[in-house]
C-alpha cells in the first residue's frame, strides 16, 4: 500500500521518536510512505489564531502539492489533520476564492488513528505481532483536535470514539473505561497560562488515574508533550503516568520489545510498557 | 390555495363499510372502537405480537397520574374482545390497492408459532423454555445434514476444554433422584457407561452386562449420555412429566430441587447432571460433562443458549465461564432491554391477545431441531412449530394510518454517554423502571449496580430542537413526562432527589402548569441549564455534570442516575409503509397535513392520526383518533351497518330467591400491584370458607382478555349466580365483568367488587399481614352483598339522530358538516348575528394561508347544507331530556321560543382574546394585541409598513394569577407568525420579542427556528425578579427589561409594543348550570377523563370541542370537532339505547309528598305527579342516591344499594362469628 505522508514540524521535533515508530510500523505491514515534497508549516499553533488567511493558504499549500502524488495522505498530528482537513473543505468548496483554478482531488486526508483502526490494518497487525502488550491497563486520551469540530474533521463518533482501544486492545493491552477521554488537554494554552493549563492536565491524569490505568495512550503529538510535561509541575513527587503514543505500543508488540533508549525520550518514568511486556511471557519466535 | 372545507367524496355505488386502522396503539384503538361502536367493520393491524403500543410500557401519565396501564388495559379488552374489530397482530400491511370507498389490502401475517385460537395464555411455555440467550448456531447446511430432531446425532467434539470447578458431593440427598437401570436386552456390553460413572455405580466386565448398584447411583445420567444411540439401553423410571418430554422432565426436576435449596442456592455443583443431559440430550450440543472437580465445559463447541444455566438448581454455571465467544442475553423489547426474555414470550403480562410468539432467531427448535419442549408441556397443543407467513386480502372503504413513533437515538448526543455510562437510561427505560409490571417491579434502581439512586438528574431536549442531529423539532411531551418521572420517582422513594435540566419549561397543555407546580412544592428541582457533558466515575459509576447556570457560573454538580428525555421520531418502517400508501412525509417522515384538514394525507381514503402527523399527547392523540374515524367514515357513511355483526348475547338465566347461593370470588393479583403486599391466596383460601361461595380463584390479572374468557367459562361450568371481584377500582372495571357476566347469561347485577388495591395494597405498602386482613375483610363485604343483589334491568328506548351544535365558530360548523356527512341532521345555535366566531378577528394561518378565505368558504358550506338549520342570534334557554332523547328550548332573534329534539348536544361555545389592563392596552393607542397586530399587518400592510421597532411581550396576563391563571397555547407560535410576517412586509423592521418559556411546541419550533434566522430577537425575562416596564414616550412606548441569559438590563423602544394577551373562555355560566357541566377554574369546560376521554363531556351524551376545552389553534380545534361528532355518533348511529338500571324508584304506597325528594335532588328529577305522589324518570335519574338517604319515609329505593344490601356489608359478622370474636380480643 502506498501513502503520502504528512509529519508536520512537530513529528521533526519533540515528537521525533512519534515519527519513527510510525516508520517501524508502516516498513512491518508493507506500506510504503511518501513524504510530501517541501511541505511547509500546517498553519496551526500561532498562524491560525494570528492571520486567518495565513492559515489557510499555508496548508492549501500543502495540499496542492499532495495532490500531485494522487495518493491518500497519512496526517499523524492531529491539529495538521484539523488544518489540512479545514482547507481541503475550503478549497472544495470555494478554490477560486482562494486563486485556484480547479480543485477536486480523490485523495483523502487520513488521521492516523482512523487509518490503524482500519479493519484490515488490525487484522494485519494482530497477524504481525510477535509479542502481545500484556496486562498494562491503559486510558485511552483522543484530545480534541482529531475529532472536532465535526463538520471538519468528519470524525464519526466524535464524542464517544473508540478507534485508539480498538488498536490498543489488538496489540494485546487493555483499555480502560474512564471519563476524560476527548477533553482539552490546554496545549495551546501550555506556555501562555500555566495554571488553566495544570489544571486541565491534573483533572485528566487523575481521571485515567481514578479509571485504574499506569499509563496513557494518545495519538497528539500536542498532548503527549502536554500532559507528561505538566505532571512534573503537578505533582513534582508523582505517581506520574507515561504518556505513550498508540504507535509505541504497536512498534513495541511488532518487534517484541520495548528498548530503553525509547523509554528514556519519555520525561516521566516510562517502564510500564517494558513492564507489561516482560510479564507477557516470551516472545513468539515466528511471525506468521 | 386554500383547500376547500372537507366534503366526502360522492359515489356512484355503495362503499366499503370497513375501515383498516393500521397500528395497535392508543391511537389505533380508539378509532378502532369509535368506527365499530358506530357500525363499520374494523381490520386492525398491528406489526408486534399484541396491541397496546407505547402507552403500554408506560407508567403513569401526566397531570393527573393515572396509572397508564389501568386506563388503557379496558380499552385493549375492549377492542380485544369487539365482535366488529378483527385483529391481526405480528402483520403487517403488504399491499394496498384501489382508492376511496373501495380499497383492496394486503394482510401478511408473520408466522407466530403458537395457535391463537387454541392458546390460553397461561404462560407455561414462556416459564419452562430455558433459553435465556441469543445462540450461537451452527451452520444451517451442516445442521441439515444431521437429520434433526431424530434423537441422537452425531455430536461435535470440543477441543477446547475447561473445568469449572467448585464441587459438593452429590446432593442434596433428600430429593428423590430418577432411578436409571440397563434394559439387558438392549444392553450392548460395551461398558461405557460403567467408565462414565463417577460413582463408581456400574459394575461391568468385557463381554458382560453392566449393572447399576442403585445405593451408590446419585442420578446424575452420565451412563444415559453414554450410552451409545445403538444401543440406548439405559432406562430412566420415577421421573415426573418424562412422559412430556426428557427436557420437560429435567426442568421439573431442576424445580424440585431448588425448592430444597430454598432462596440462598449454594453455588457450589451439587453433580445433579442436570446441566449436562439438557446439553447434550434437549439441546444436541454435548458439551458439558460432569468431572471430579466439577463440570467440564467444552467451550468452543457451547452453543451459548443458556439452557444448562436455567436448569442448574444452584446457580453454579454463568455464561463467562461457558464459552469462548461473548454472549448476547435475550432482552426484552417492551421492557426496552432493561430485562430478559426466552424465545417463547407473552409480549407483556396484560397484552391482548395473551398469546406468546416464538422468536425464528433464537428459539432453538426451530434452528436445530432439538429441544421442543414447550410443545411437550402444552396442555392444549398450540404450539406449531411448522406454522408459516401468512396472507389475507380484506376490503375496506378508508384507511387510518397510525403507526405511531419511536424514541430518538440517545447516542444522537454521544457525550451523556449513554450505551457506555450504566448508569444513562432513556426516559422510556425509566417508565419501564417505575412500573410494577417492569423488570424491577416498580423498585428505582440504577441499572449499573442495582443500587437506589439518590440524586437522579433528568436532562432535556435529548434528540429534540437540536439542530445539530438534524432534529429541528419539539417533541413536545418531554418536559410533562420528565416532570412526572421526577414526581413519581419520589412517590416511589421519598430519599430520590429530581432535578431537570432544560431550555424551556413547555407546558402548555391543560392544566400542565399547575402539575409543574406541584412537582415544585414535591421538590422537583428545575435548573434552566443544557448540560454540556457526561463525565462517570469509573469506580462508584456515579455522574458528574457540567452547565452554566443561570448567573453565567460554570457547575459540576454529581448525580448516581441521569435519565435522557429522549424526544419523538417517526419510525423508518412506517416511513417505508407511508411510501408504499403514497403518503406524503417531510424532511423527518412526519405525514404532510393541512391546518383546515389536519387528519387527512395527501392521499384521498388515508387519513392518519397520532404521532405520526408531529409530536404530541395522548389526549390530542385520542382527540384525533377519534376524528379520524369520523372523517375515515364520513366518506363510507352510505355503508354504515353493511358489513357489521351484532352481538347475540344469550337470555339471561332466571335466578329464583330461593336458589341456592352460588358465589364464585376471584381475587386479582394485579401483577404485583396487589400480590406484593397482599397475600392472596390467603384471601383467596378465606373467600372459600365463605357462605355461599362454591369456588375461588386467584388470577394473576383478571381484566386480562384470557382470564374473562375463562371466567365465563368457569361461570357456566360451575352454575355461578353471584359474583365477586376482589381486584381494583370498580370505576374503571366493573363494566368489564358485568360484560362478561352478560356474556354468561347472567344479570350483571349479580356482582360486587373489593377495591383491594387502590383502597389497600396500595396504601398499606408498608404492613402486609394487616392489609391482607383487610383485604379478607373487604371480600367479605363484597361478598356478602353480592349474596343480596338482585337483578336489575336497564329501560330501553329509540335514540333520536339529531344532533345539536352550541357555537358557531369553526369548531361547530367543522362538526356540524361532519356530522351532516354521516347522515345526521344538525342545528347549530350560535349566540352572534354571525358565524365565525374567533376565526372573524384572525387573518392567517401559521402556515401563511388565509383563515378568511377558508371561513368563507366554510359559512357557505354550512348554510348550504340541506341538513344543517343554522340559528343564529339565538341562545340556548332550558333544557331537558337524557342521552339519546334531549328537549332544548332557543330564543330566536324574533323572540320566540323554539324547542329542538335531538339525541346528543356538541358543546362549542369557544373562546376568545383576553384584552387585560395591563402594559398600557386599552389606553395607549401605541399598544396592541397580537391578533390586532395580525389584521393591521393583513389589511393595512402599507400602514403596518411604517412601523419599525415592533416589541413583542408574551404572557401579557397569562401565567398570571393576577390575570389569567393559565397558558394559552397560542400566543408563542402567533408571535412567532406575525413576526415573520411582518418582516416579509418589511425586512428591516426589528422586532424584539419578550418571553418567559418560548412554547412553540411540535414541528412549531422550525418556525421559531426560522425566526431567530430572519433576525428576530427573542430575549426573556422573569415575571417575578424583573417584570417588563412600559412607559409610553415621544419616539415611542418605553420598554425595559433585565434580560437574565446575558445579566443585563435591556432599553427598548416601541413604535408598536404588541402583546400576547391569551385566550379566556365566552361567558358559559347559565349554560353550563343548563347542561350541569362542570368547569375549571378558569371557565373551561371539564371533561370526561383528561387523558382518555379528552372530548367527551362528564354527562352522558354531551360532547365538546374546540376553546371552550381549553386553548388552542386551528387544526387542533378541528380535529377535536371531528372527534366530538365521532364520539357522539357512537350514540347517534344506534336504534336504540338502554339506561342504566340502577336508578332511584319511588314506592308510591308510602309518599307522603313531602317535596324532601324534589328539594334534595341536585339534578331536579322528582316531580309530584297528578296522582299525588312523587316520580323519578329513570332516564334522568343519575343514581347518585341523595334522595334515597333524604326520604324520611324510606319509600325511595336505590337498586344495589338498598338497606338489606347496606346491612349485609356491614353486618358480616353474623356470616363468621369465630373471625369476630378474634377481632374483639
Amino acid at each position: 500500500m502506498n501513502m503520502a505522508y504528512y509529519p508536520g514540524c512537530s513529528l521533526q521535533g519533540t515528537a521525533r521518536d512519534y515519527n519513527d515508530s510510525i516508520h517501524e510500523i508502516c516498513t512491518a505491514l508493507n506500506i510504503s510512505l511518501f513524504e510530501i515534497e517541501d511541505w511547509n508549516c500546517c498553519g496551526a499553533s500561532s498562524a491560525h489564531m494570528t492571520n486567518h488567511e495565513v492559515a489557510m493558504r499555508l496548508s492549501i499549500r500543502n495540499l496542492l502539492i499532495a495532490r500531485k502524488t494522487k495518493l491518500d495522505i497519512l496526517v499523524p498530528c492531529s491539529a495538521c489533520y484539523q488544518r489540512l482537513k479545514a482547507a481541503d473543505k475550503a478549497l472544495r468548496d470555494d478554490p477560486e476564492f482562494w486563486d485556484v483554478e480547479e480543485y477536486n482531488p480523490d485523495f483523502e486526508l487520513v488521521h492516523i488513528t482512523s487509518f490503524f483502526s482500519r479493519p484490515e490494518i488490525l487484522d494485519q497487525l494482530s497477524q504481525s505481532i510477535r509479542q502481545p502488550i500484556g496486562a498494562m491497563r491503559v486510558a485511552c486520551y483522543y484530545g480534541c483536535l482529531s475529532l472536532r469540530p465535526p463538520h471538519l474533521t468528519d470524525a464519526p463518533d466524535y464524542e464517544m470514539p473508540n478507534s485508539l482501544e480498538k488498536i490498543v486492545s489488538t496489540v494485546g493491552a487493555q483499555p480502560i473505561s474512564w471519563s476524560h477521554r476527548t477533553e482539552c488537554c490546554s496545549g495551546s494554552l501550555t506556555m501562555t497560562r500555566p495554571d488553566i493549563a495544570g489544571k486541565l492536565v491534573g483533572d485528566i491524569v487523575a481521571a485515567a488515574q481514578r479509571g485504574g490505568a499506569t499509563a496513557m495512550v494518545t495519538d497528539c503529538p500536542m498532548c503527549q508533550a502536554n500532559v507528561e510535561s505538566r505532571q512534573l509541575d503537578i505533582t513534582p513527587e508523582g505517581p506520574h503516568l507515561p504518556v505513550y503514543y498508540a504507535t509505541e505500543l504497536i512498534a513495541a508488540a511488532l518487534k517484541g520489545e520495548y528498548p530503553d533508549k525509547q523509554k528514556k525520550i519519555h520525561l516521566v518514568p516510562a517502564c510500564a510498557l517494558q513492564k507489561a511486556m516482560v510479564q507477557a511471557g516470551p516472545i513468539r519466535e515466528e511471525t506468521p | 390555495m386554500t383547500p376547500a372545507p372537507y366534503i366526502p367524496h360522492k359515489h356512484e355505488h355503495i362503499p366499503t363499510g370497513a375501515v383498516m386502522v393500521i397500528g395497535g396503539g392508543i391511537s389505533g384503538m380508539q378509532s378502532a372502537l369509535d368506527l365499530a361502536n358506530s357500525g363499520f367493520k374494523v381490520y386492525m393491524v398491528e406489526k408486534s405480537p399484541a396491541i397496546g403500543g407505547k402507552m403500554a410500557q408506560l407508567d403513569k401519565t401526566f397531570p393527573t397520574n393515572d396509572c397508564s396501564m389501568c386506563i388503557v388495559s379496558p380499552k385493549l379488552v375492549e377492542v380485544g374482545r369487539h365482535k366488529n374489530i378483527e385483529l391481526f397482530t405480528h402483520s403487517q400491511l403488504t399491499d394496498l390497492q384501489g382508492e376511496q370507498g373501495d380499497f383492496t389490502a394486503k394482510i401478511t401475517s408473520h408466522a407466530r408459532y403458537v395457535d391463537t385460537t387454541t392458546c390460553t395464555g397461561c404462560g407455561l411455555c414462556e416459564h419452562t423454555c430455558p433459553v435465556t440467550y441469543k445462540p450461537d448456531f451452527p451452520d444451517v447446511s451442516a445442521a441439515e445434514s444431521e437429520k434433526p430432531g431424530s434423537g441422537k446425532v452425531k455430536f461435535s467434539k470440543a477441543k477446547d476444554k475447561r473445568v469449572i470447578s467448585g464441587s459438593l458431593s452429590p446432593s442434596p440427598a433428600s430429593v428423590k433422584a430418577w432411578t436409571f437401570t440397563i434394559d439387558e436386552e438392549k444392553c450392548g456390553k460395551c461398558g461405557l457407561c460403567s467408565k462414565s460413572c463417577l460413582q463408581e455405580a456400574i459394575s461391568w466386565q468385557k463381554g458382560t452386562l453392566a449393572e447399576i448398584d442403585q445405593k451408590k447411583c446419585t442420578g446424575c445420567g452420565a451412563c444415559y449420555s453414554a450410552c451409545p444411540a445403538k444401543f440406548a439401553a439405559v432406562q430412566i423410571s420415577n421421573a415426573p412429566e418424562i412422559e412430556k418430554s426428557l427436557g420437560a422432565a429435567l426442568i421439573a426436576r431442576s424445580q424440585e430441587i431448588r425448592k430444597t435449596v430454598g432462596d440462598t442456592p449454594p453455588a457450589q455443583c451439587i453433580r445433579c447432571g442436570l446441566c449436562a443431559l439438557m446439553c447434550k440430550e434437549v439441546m444436541g450440543v454435548n458439551a458439558l460433562k460432569l468431572h471430579e472437580q466439577g463440570v467440564e465445559a467444552g467451550v468452543d463447541i457451547c452453543q451459548m443458549c443458556g439452557a444448562c444455566i436455567s436448569v442448574c438448581p444452584v446457580d453454579f454455571l454463568s455464561m463467562a465461564e461457558l464459552s469462548n465467544r461473548t454472549a448476547q442475553p435475550l432482552l426484552d423489547e417492551f421492557n426496552e432491554g432493561l430485562g430478559g426474555r426466552k424465545p417463547v414470550n407473552i409480549h407483556y403480562p396484560q397484552a391482548v391477545p395473551r398469546v406468546p410468539v416464538i422468536d425464528a432467531e433464537s428459539c432453538v427448535k426451530l434452528n436445530t431441531g432439538n429441544c421442543g419442549i414447550c410443545q411437550s408441556i402444552c396442555g392444549v397443543g398450540a404450539i406449531q412449530y411448522e406454522d408459516i407467513l401468512t396472507e389475507k386480502t380484506v376490503h375496506v372503504g378508508s384507511v387510518i394510518f397510525s403507526p405511531g413513533f419511536e424514541v430518538s437515538d440517545p447516542k444522537l448526543r454521544a457525550e451523556y454517554g449513554y450505551g457506555i455510562y450504566k448508569n444513562v437510561v432513556t426516559s422510556i427505560e425509566f417508565e419501564r423502571l417505575l412500573s410494577a409490571s417492569g423488570p424491577t417491579s416498580g423498585t428505582v434502581i440504577r441499572p449499573g449496580d442495582d443500587s437506589h439512586p439518590k440524586k437522579i438528574a433528568w436532562i432535556q431536549c435529548v434528540g429534540s430542537r437540536d439542530h445539530s442531529c438534524n432534529r429541528e423539532y419539539c417533541s413536545s411531551v418531554c418536559c410533562m413526562y420528565a416532570t412526572k418521572e421526577a414526581y413519581i420517582a419520589r412517590e416511589h422513594d421519598k430519599a430520590i432527589e429530581p432535578t431537570i435540566f432544560y431550555i424551556d419549561m413547555r407546558s402548555f397543555g391543560k392544566n400542565f402548569d399547575d402539575y409543574i407546580e406541584r412537582a415544585k412544592e414535591n421538590k422537583v428541582t428545575y435548573v434552566r441549564a443544557m448540560v454540556s457533558r457526561i463525565y462517570e466515575d469509573p469506580q462508584t459509576g456515579d455522574l458528574e455534570l457540567r452547565y452554566t447556570d443561570e448567573s453565567g457560573q460554570k457547575q459540576s454538580e454529581v448525580f448516581d442516575m441521569v435519565v435522557l428525555s429522549v424526544g419523538i421520531q417517526v419510525k423508518k418502517s412506517s416511513q417505508r409503509l407511508a411510501e408504499m400508501l403514497q403518503i406524503e412525509m417531510d424532511k423527518y417522515g412526519f405525514a404532510v397535513t393541512d391546518t383546515f384538514s389536519p387528519l387527512a394525507t395527501s392521499r384521498p381514503g388515508i387519513y392518519v392520526s397520532g404521532a405520526f402527523s408531529g409530536p404530541k399527547d395522548i389526549p390530542e392523540t385520542v382527540s384525533e383518533a377519534s376524528g379520524a374515524a369520523q372523517v375515515a367514515s364520513a366518506a363510507i357513511s352510505a355503508a354504515r351497518g353493511s358489513l357489521i355483526t351484532s352481538e347475540n348475547l344469550p337470555e339471561e338465566k332466571e335466578i329464583l330467591p330461593e336458589d341456592e347461593l352460588r358465589i364464585g370470588v376471584f381475587v386479582c393479583h394485579c401483577g404485583t400491584n396487589i400480590a406484593s403486599v397482599v397475600n392472596v391466596t390467603e384471601v383467596m383460601e378465606y373467600a372459600r370458607t365463605l357462605p355461599g361461595v362454591v369456588y375461588v380463584d386467584k388470577p394473576l390479572y383478571t381484566c386480562s382478555q384470557d382470564s374473562q374468557e375463562q371466567m365465563r367459562s368457569i361461570i357456566e361450568e360451575h352454575n355461578l349466580n353471584r359474583i365477586v371481584v376482589s381486584a381494583c377500582s370498580p370505576t374503571t372495571h366493573e363494566p368489564l365483568f358485568m360484560s362478561t357476566m352478560r356474556a354468561a347469561g347472567l344479570n350483571k347485577y349479580y356482582f360486587d367488587m373489593a377495591n383491594i388495591r387502590d383502597q389497600c395494597s396500595w396504601v398499606h405498602p408498608l404492613e402486609p399481614e394487616k392489609a391482607t386482613e383487610k383485604a379478607k375483610r373487604l371480600t367479605r363485604m363484597a361478598v356478602a352483598n353480592a349474596s343480596q343483589a338482585e337483578p336489575l334491568q336497564g329501560m330501553e328506548f329509540p335514540v333520536d339522530t339529531r344532533l345539536l351544535v352550541i357555537g358557531g365558530g369553526i369548531a361547530g360548523m367543522t362538526a356540524a358538516l361532519g356530522a351532516s356527512a354521516q347522515g345526521c341532521n344538525v342545528y347549530l345555535v350560535e349566540k352572534e348575528a354571525m358565524l365565525g366566531g374567533n376565526l372573524n378577528i384572525l387573518r392567517q394561518t401559521t402556515d401563511a394561508q388565509s383563515i378568511q378565505r377558508y371561513l368563507g368558504a366554510l359559512i357557505s358550506q354550512v348554510e348550504q347544507d340541506e341538513r344543517i338549520k343554522v340559528y343564529t342570534s339565538s341562545a340556548v334557554v332550558e333544557h331537558s331530556g337524557f342521552v339519546g332523547s334531549f328537549e332544548t328550548e332557543i330564543i330566536t332573534p324574533s323572540g320566540s321560543p323554539r324547542t329542538l329534539k335531538h339525541g346528543a348536544i356538541l358543546l362549542a361555545t369557544g373562546a376568545m382574546e383576553n384584552r387585560p389592563n395591563i402594559y398600557g392596552l386599552n389606553e395607549e393607542k401605541r399598544v396592541i394585541t397580537q391578533s390586532d397586530f395580525e389584521r393591521l399587518m393583513a389589511d393595512d400592510p402599507e400602514v403596518a409598513c411604517r412601523y419599525k421597532n415592533i416589541v413583542m411581550i408574551q404572557c401579557a396576563g397569562s401565567r398570571d394569577e393576577k390575570h389569567q391563571h393559565y397558558c394559552s397555547r397560542v400566543c408563542c407560535n402567533q408571535a412567532v407568525k406575525n413576526s415573520l410576517a411582518f418582516k416579509e412586509l418589511r425586512p428591516d423592521g426589528r422586532i424584539d420579542i419578550l418571553y418567559r418559556d418560548m412554547r412553540t411546541y411540535g414541528l412549531g419550533e422550525l418556525n421559531y427556528r426560522k425566526a431567530r434566522q430572519q433576525g428576530v430577537n427573542f430575549i426573556r425575562y422573569e415575571p417575578d425578579a424583573y417584570p417588563p416596564q412600559c412607559t409610553p414616550g415621544e419616539k415611542g412606548v418605553e420598554v425595559s427589561a433585565y434580560d437574565p441569559s446575558i445579566l443585563m438590563d435591556v432599553k427598548l423602544t416601541a413604535d408598536l409594543l404588541v402583546l400576547s394577551t391569551g385566550l379566556k373562555p365566552r361567558e358559559t355560566d347559565e349554560l353550563a348550570s343548563m347542561l350541569r357541566c362542570t368547569r375549571n377554574r378558569h371557565g373551561f369546560f371539564i371533561e370526561a377523563h383528561a387523558k382518555l376521554r379528552p372530548v367527551d363531556l362528564p354527562s352522558e351524551g354531551l360532547f365538546m370541542a374546540g376553546t371552550a376545552h381549553g386553548p388552542k389553534s386551528i387544526p387542533e380545534t378541528i380535529s377535536q370537532a371531528q372527534a366530538a361528532v365521532s364520539r357522539a355518533l357512537t350514540i347517534l348511529s344506534q336504534d336504540k339505547l338502554t339506561l342504566s338500571a340502577v336508578v332511584s324508584r319511588v314506592d308510591p304506597k308510602n309518599c307522603a309528598v313531602c317535596l324532601t325528594c324534589v328539594r334534595a335532588c341536585p339534578y331536579g328529577v322528582p316531580v309530584i305527579t297528578p296522582d299525588h305522589t312523587a316520580e323519578i324518570n329513570p332516564a334522568l335519574c343519575q343514581g347518585c342516591g341523595i334522595c334515597v338517604a333524604e326520604c324520611p319515609a324510606k319509600t325511595i329505593s336505590l337498586g344495589r344499594y338498598n338497606d338489606k344490601n347496606m346491612f349485609a356489608k356491614l353486618r358480616t359478622d353474623k356470616l363468621e362469628t369465630t373471625a369476630v370474636e378474634e377481632e374483639v380480643v
